[in-house]
C-alpha cells in the first residue's frame, strides 16, 4: 500500500465529492483503490448515485467502496466483552449485560473509539491495495477520532507501567505467601496476564495507526471561499499540527461562488488548488474534478507514480 | 505427652505464619492501593470520571475481577482509613 | 523479693484474671454464635478469617514496640512495687479491658474502627477529637522517641553504628526476599545473621556524635524514609524487628525465670519521686503518663479495631487476642521492671532514693539502664557476652522506635486529611496545602524534633503518654457507650475505668501544665510554648469529650 489519503474539512464543503473524484481518478489510472467513509452520515452513495448501503462493495474493477458500519463494530466489540466476562468472572455473577450495554454504547468516547478501530481495521485489511482514501466526518468528530490514538497511547503506557508494578509486587508476595493467598484467576506472571496482553494489543493498534499517520498519509483539507469554512480550516490545521499531523494540500472547492482573496498566513506554505463551482456534474465526469490537482499530488510525492 | 508436643508444634507453626505476615503486610496494603487505583483508572469513565475512553476500560473489564473486588472493598471503608494505617505503625 | 518470684507472681496474676475477669467480660459482650465480620463480610481482601495464633502474633507484634520498655524504666523512680502494681492491675482492669472491648466493639460494628464507632455512638465531633489527639500523639511521639533514642546514641555509641548497619541489612534482606525471591527461611536466616553481624561490628566501631547532631540526623531520616518505597527499607526492617522482639523476649523470659536474684532497687521510694521535669511527681495521677504500653495505651484501640477485628475468626477468639495480647505486653513490661530492679543497682552507684531519674541520666536514660541491666541479667543466667546483649537490648528499643518514626509520616497525612475534611470547602487552599504529603509529614517531624532538641525526655515522654491515654479514654467511653446502650448492660467494667482514666489524665495534665511547663520555660521557652499549647488544646478537647459523652447518653 502506497498511501492513505484523508479528506478533512467543515461539514458540507465537498469532502465526499472530492474524495470520490480522487478515487475514480486513481482507479482510472489503473491503481487498486479502496475508498471508505468513516462519517456516520454516510453519503458516498449520494455522489456515486446508488442506493444507500453499508459495508463493502466493488464499484468498478479495482475500485472498492465501503460505508463503515460503526454500529456493527461496536456491537461486535461489546458482544466479545460480554462473552469474556461471563467466562472469566467466577465470583461476581453478572446477569443480563445486554441491557447495560445498550446504555454504555452511548457513553462518551465509545463512538469515536469504535470508528478508530474501524479505521485501523480498514487499513489493516487492505494493505494489498495501492491507495486507500478516507472520507472523514465533520470537524468535531474527526478531531476526536484522530487525536484518540495519541491520547490512548499515553494512557496505555501509564496503565502498562502500573500493571508491571502490580504484577511485580504480587510476585514478591506470592513468593513468600504461596499460591493460596491470591486465589485462582489472579495473574502474577507477566507472560500470562491477560490484562497486560490486552493493554499491549491495544497499544500495538494505536502505535500502528500513529505510524500510518506519520509515514503513509496525506491529509487534504477542503475549504470553501467563505469566511466560516476558512476559519474552521485554520482550526483544523492547528489542531492536527498539535498531534503532529500536517496538511499537505488545500482544496478550495466551489471557488468563484464568492469573491474572496486568499491571503491566509496559516496556509502560506501549503499548496492550494482551486476547484470551480459546478452546477451539475454527471457521475461519469466526477473524476474530472480531480484532473487538475491529483496530478500535482502525484508529482509532489513522486514515489507514488507507477 | 505426644499431644502436648503436637499442640506446641502447631502453636509455633502458626506463630511462624504470623511472622511471615510481618514480612509482607505493608506490601500487601500497598498492592491493594495500586489495584484500587488501577480499577479506578480503568473504570473511572464508566462511573463518571472523564478520564479514559470507556473502550479500553471495557476491553480490560473481563480480566479485572480481583481489582474490582479490591475497589469495592476499599470504597466501603473510605471513611475509616486511619485505623488501617495505625495497625502498621508499631507503637 | 526474688526476681523469679516476681515473674511467677506476674504470670499467676495475669493467668487468674484472664480466666476469671475475662469470663465476666465475655458475658458482658455476649459472645455467642454470631458470625464475625471476617466470615459474614468475607471479601478475600480485608475481611479474611485468620487462625487465632497467627492473629495473636500479628496483633502482639503490632502493639509491642519501644514504649513497653521505656515507660517502666522511667517509672522505677517510684520504686518497683508501685510500678509493678500499675503494670499488673492497671493492665488487668483498664488496659486489657480497653484492648478487648475496642476489638469486640469493632467486631460488632462490621470491623469499623473505634474512631468511627465513637462518631456514631457518642457525637459526630468525637471522631474529630480523636483525630486531633492522634495528631498530637504523633508530634509528641516523634519528640519522645527521638530524645530517648538520641540519649542512647550518646551514651552507647555502638548502637548507632549497629542501627546504621541494620539499615543496610534490611535493604539487602528486602532485595533477597522481594526481588530475587529467595526461599523465605533461607533469606530469614541470612537476615538474622546480618543482624548478629551488625551487632558485632557495632561493638568494634562505635560512632560518636553530639546529641544535637543525632536529632538532625533523625529528622533527615524521617523525611527521607517517607519517600523510599516500602519494600526497600520499611517492610524488611519491620520483619527483622519481629525477630529482635522474639529473641529479646525469649532470652529475657528464660533468664529471669531462672534468675532468683534479689530486687536491689527500693520497692517503694516515695510517693512524690522526681520523675517529670525533675519535679516531685505524685505517683497518682502521673503513672499512666509514664507507663502507657505495657499497662494501658490508647493507640492499641486503633490497632485492635484496624485490621485485627476484620480478621477475627470467632468471637470467642477475641479474649485471647485482645485481652491476652495486652497481658502479654504487660508481661514484657514486668520483665523490664524486674530486670532493672534486680540488676540495675550495680550501675547506679550510690544514689539517694529520690534521685533515680538523675542516676539513670548518667547511664543513657531509660534505655541505657535497661540495656545494661538486661545484659547483666543474661550474662549471669545464660552466660552470653555482655557487650553483645547490651547492644541487643538497646536495639530492641531504638529499632522499634525508628520504624515507628517511619510510619508517623503516613499517619500524619491521613490524620490531617480527616481533621481538615469539614473545612475543605470553606478553606480549599489551606486544606490542600496542609494535606500535601510533604507538608503533612514535615509538621510532626519538625515540631517533634524541635521539641526533642531539648533532650528533656523526662518532660516529653509524659506528654506523649498523656495524649496517648486521652485516646484510651475516648476508646473506653466508646466501649462503655457500647455496653450500656447496645448491650443494655450496666457497663461498669468500661465506665469506671473510663472515668478513672479521664479524671487521672486531666488532673495529671493540669498538674503538668502548672508545675512542669513553667520550669521547662526557663530552659527552653519555645518548646515550652509548643508543649504548653498542645496540653491546653488537649485539656479543652478533654472537657468537650466528657460533656459529649454524658449529653449523648440516653
Amino acid at each position: 500500500m502506497k498511501k492513505v489519503f484523508f479528506f478533512v474539512g467543515k461539514g458540507g464543503v465537498g469532502k465526499t465529492t472530492l474524495s470520490t473524484s480522487l478515487a475514480y481518478y486513481l482507479s482510472r489510472q489503473k491503481s487498486n483503490v479502496y475508498f471508505a467513509s468513516i462519517d456516520p452520515a454516510h453519503n458516498i452513495c449520494d455522489i456515486i448515485g446508488c442506493p444507500p448501503f453499508l459495508g463493502e462493495r466493488e464499484i468498478e474493477h479495482g475500485l472498492f467502496v465501503e460505508e463503515v458500519d460503526v454500529e456493527s463494530y461496536l456491537r461486535r466489540f461489546l458482544r466479545k466483552i460480554i462473552e469474556e466476562i461471563k467466562s472469566t468472572y467466577s465470583y461476581l455473577k453478572i446477569i443480563n449485560l445486554d441491557r447495560m450495554f445498550e446504555v454504555i454504547k452511548n457513553a462518551p468516547g465509545m463512538e469515536e473509539s469504535a470508528i478508530m478501530h474501524g479505521l485501523n481495521d480498514i487499513i489493516d485489511r487492505h494493505r494489498d491495495m495501492d491507495y486507500i482514501i478516507i472520507d472523514t466526518p465533520p470537524t468535531g468528530l474527526m478531531l476526536k477520532i484522530f487525536s484518540l490514538p495519541f491520547i490512548t497511547g499515553t494512557w496505555l503506557e501509564g496503565l502498562r507501567d502500573l500493571r508491571y508494578r502490580i504484577l511485580d509486587r504480587r510476585a514478591a508476595i506470592f513468593a513468600i505467601k504461596g499460591k493460596e493467598y491470591f486465589g485462582k484467576n489472579v495473574a502474577i506472571d507477566k507472560k500470562k496476564d491477560k490484562v497486560l496482553k490486552e493493554i499491549m494489543a491495544q497499544k500495538a493498534l494505536v502505535d500502528s495507526l500513529i505510524k500510518t499517520f506519520k509515514e503513509k498519509s496525506i491529509f487534504i483539507l477542503v475549504v470553501n471561499p467563505d469566511r466560516l469554512s476558512l476559519m474552521e480550516g485554520i482550526r483544523i490545521k492547528n489542531a492536527l499540527s498539535n498531534i503532529n499531523i500536517h496538511i499537505k494540500l488545500i482544496l478550495m472547492n466551489k471557488s468563484g461562488l464568492l469573491p474572496l482573496s486568499l491571503d491566509i498566513k496559516e496556509f502560506s506554505h501549503i499548496p492550494i488548488k482551486k476547484i470551480p463551482f459546478l452546477e451539475n456534474i454527471a457521475k461519469e465526469k466526477i473524476y474530472q474534478l480531480a484532473d487538475d490537482w491529483a496530478k500535482d499530488i502525484l508529482c509532489l510525492y513522486p514515489e507514488m507514480s507507477k | 505427652m505426644n499431644r502436648l508436643w503436637k499442640a506446641l508444634y502447631l502453636r509455633i507453626k502458626f506463630l511462624g505464619e504470623g511472622l511471615k505476615r510481618r514480612s509482607t503486610d505493608i506490601l500487601e496494603r500497598e498492592l491493594e492501593d495500586m489495584e484500587n487505583g488501577f480499577a479506578l483508572l480503568t473504570f473511572g469513565s464508566i462511573i463518571g470520571f472523564p478520564i479514559l475512553p470507556s473502550y479500553i476500560g471495557l476491553s480490560l473489564l473481563p480480566y479485572l475481577e480481583r481489582e474490582v473486588l479490591v475497589m469495592l472493598s476499599k470504597s466501603e471503608s473510605l471513611d475509616d482509613k486511619l485505623a488501617e494505617w495505625a495497625d502498621l505503625a508499631d507503637l | 523479693m526474688s526476681s523469679t518470684i516476681a515473674i511467677a507472681l506476674a504470670i499467676g496474676i495475669y493467668f487468674a484474671f484472664y480466666k476469671i475477669y475475662g469470663r465476666h467480660l465475655k458475658r458482658q459482650v455476649g459472645t455467642g454464635e454470631r458470625a464475625t465480620p471476617a466470615v459474614r463480610l468475607y471479601d478475600g481482601i480485608d475481611f479474611v478469617p485468620a487462625n487465632r495464633y497467627v492473629l495473636f502474633g500479628h496483633h502482639f507484634a503490632s502493639i509491642a514496640g519501644a514504649a513497653p520498655i521505656v515507660g517502666p524504666a522511667i517509672a522505677l523512680a517510684w520504686g518497683w512495687l508501685p510500678a509493678l502494681l500499675w503494670i499488673w492491675f492497671g493492665n488487668v482492669f483498664i488496659g486489657a479491658v480497653h484492648d478487648y472491648l475496642s476489638l469486640m466493639g469493632s467486631v460488632r460494628y462490621d470491623g469499623h474502627s473505634v474512631q468511627w464507632i465513637a462518631g456514631r455512638l457518642i457525637k459526630k465531633r468525637t471522631r474529630y477529637i480523636f483525630s486531633i489527639f492522634v495528631f498530637f500523639v504523633l508530634i509528641l511521639l516523634v519528640a519522645a522517641f527521638s530524645s530517648v533514642v538520641g540519649n542512647v546514641y550518646v551514651a552507647q555509641p555502638s548502637v548507632p553504628t549497629t542501627q546504621f548497619l541494620i539499615i543496610f541489612s534490611a535493604i539487602i534482606l528486602g532485595i533477597l526476599l522481594y526481588r530475587i525471591r529467595m526461599k523465605f527461611y533461607l533469606a530469614t536466616a541470612i537476615g538474622i545473621f546480618m543482624l548478629i553481624l551488625a551487632i558485632f561490628l557495632g561493638k568494634i566501631s562505635p560512632f560518636k556524635a553530639s546529641y544535637q547532631s543525632w536529632m538532625i540526623i533523625i529528622f533527615v531520616y524521617i523525611i527521607i524514609a517517607a519517600s523510599i518505597p516500602v519494600n526497600v527499607l520499611l517492610q524488611p526492617r519491620d520483619y527483622l524487628n519481629a525477630w529482635l522482639l522474639i529473641f529479646g523476649l525469649v532470652l529475657g523470659g528464660i533468664a529471669m525465670i531462672f534468675s532468683f536474684t534479689r530486687l536491689g532497687l527500693p520497692a517503694f521510694t516515695t510517693f512524690n519521686a522526681k520523675v517529670i521535669a525533675g519535679k516531685s511527681t505524685p505517683f497518682w495521677p502521673a503513672i499512666p503518663l509514664i507507663i502507657a504500653c505495657g499497662s494501658l495505651s490508647g493507640f492499641h484501640s486503633l490497632v485492635a479495631s484496624g485490621t485485627t477485628s476484620k480478621q477475627l475468626e470467632r468471637e470467642s477468639d477475641g479474649l485471647f487476642i485482645g485481652y491476652g495480647g495486652m497481658l502479654t505486653e504487660g508481661f514484657l513490661s514486668t520483665l523490664v521492671v524486674v530486670v532493672i530492679a534486680a540488676y540495675g543497682p550495680a550501675f547506679l552507684g550510690n544514689f539517694a532514693a529520690s534521685n533515680y531519674t538523675d542516676a539513670i541520666k548518667a547511664v543513657g536514660g531509660p534505655v541505657g539502664i535497661f540495656s545494661k541491666a538486661y545484659a547483666e541479667a543474661i550474662y549471669r543466667t545464660l552466660a552470653l557476652p555482655k557487650e553483645f546483649m547490651m547492644i541487643l537490648a538497646a536495639l530492641w528499643v531504638s529499632e522499634f522506635a525508628m520504624t515507628t518514626l517511619d510510619t508517623t509520616n503516613r499517619l500524619a497525612r491521613y490524620t490531617l486529611i480527616e481533621i481538615f475534611e469539614p473545612l475543605r470547602d470553606k478553606l480549599p487552599k489551606f486544606s490542600r496545602f496542609i494535606t500535601n504529603r510533604w507538608v503533612a509529614s514535615a509538621i510532626p517531624a519538625t515540631l517533634g524534633i524541635l521539641l526533642a532538641l531539648t533532650g528533656a525526655w523526662s518532660v516529653l515522654w509524659p506528654a506523649f503518654g498523656g495524649a496517648n491515654q486521652m485516646l484510651a479514654a475516648i476508646a473506653l467511653f466508646t466501649a462503655a457507650a457500647f455496653l450500656i446502650r447496645i448491650q443494655k448492660q450496666r457497663g461498669l467494667n468500661a465506665l469506671i475505668p473510663a472515668l478513672f482514666l479521664w479524671i487521672t489524665v486531666s488532673v495529671a495534665m493540669i498538674w503538668y501544665m502548672f508545675v512542669c511547663v513553667p520550669s521547662f520555660m526557663k530552659t527552653s521557652p519555645i518548646q515550652a510554648y509548643i508543649i504548653g499549647g498542645i496540653i491546653i488544646a488537649m485539656l479543652i478537647l478533654n472537657i468537650l469529650l466528657i460533656y459529649d459523652f454524658f449529653k449523648s447518653k440516653g
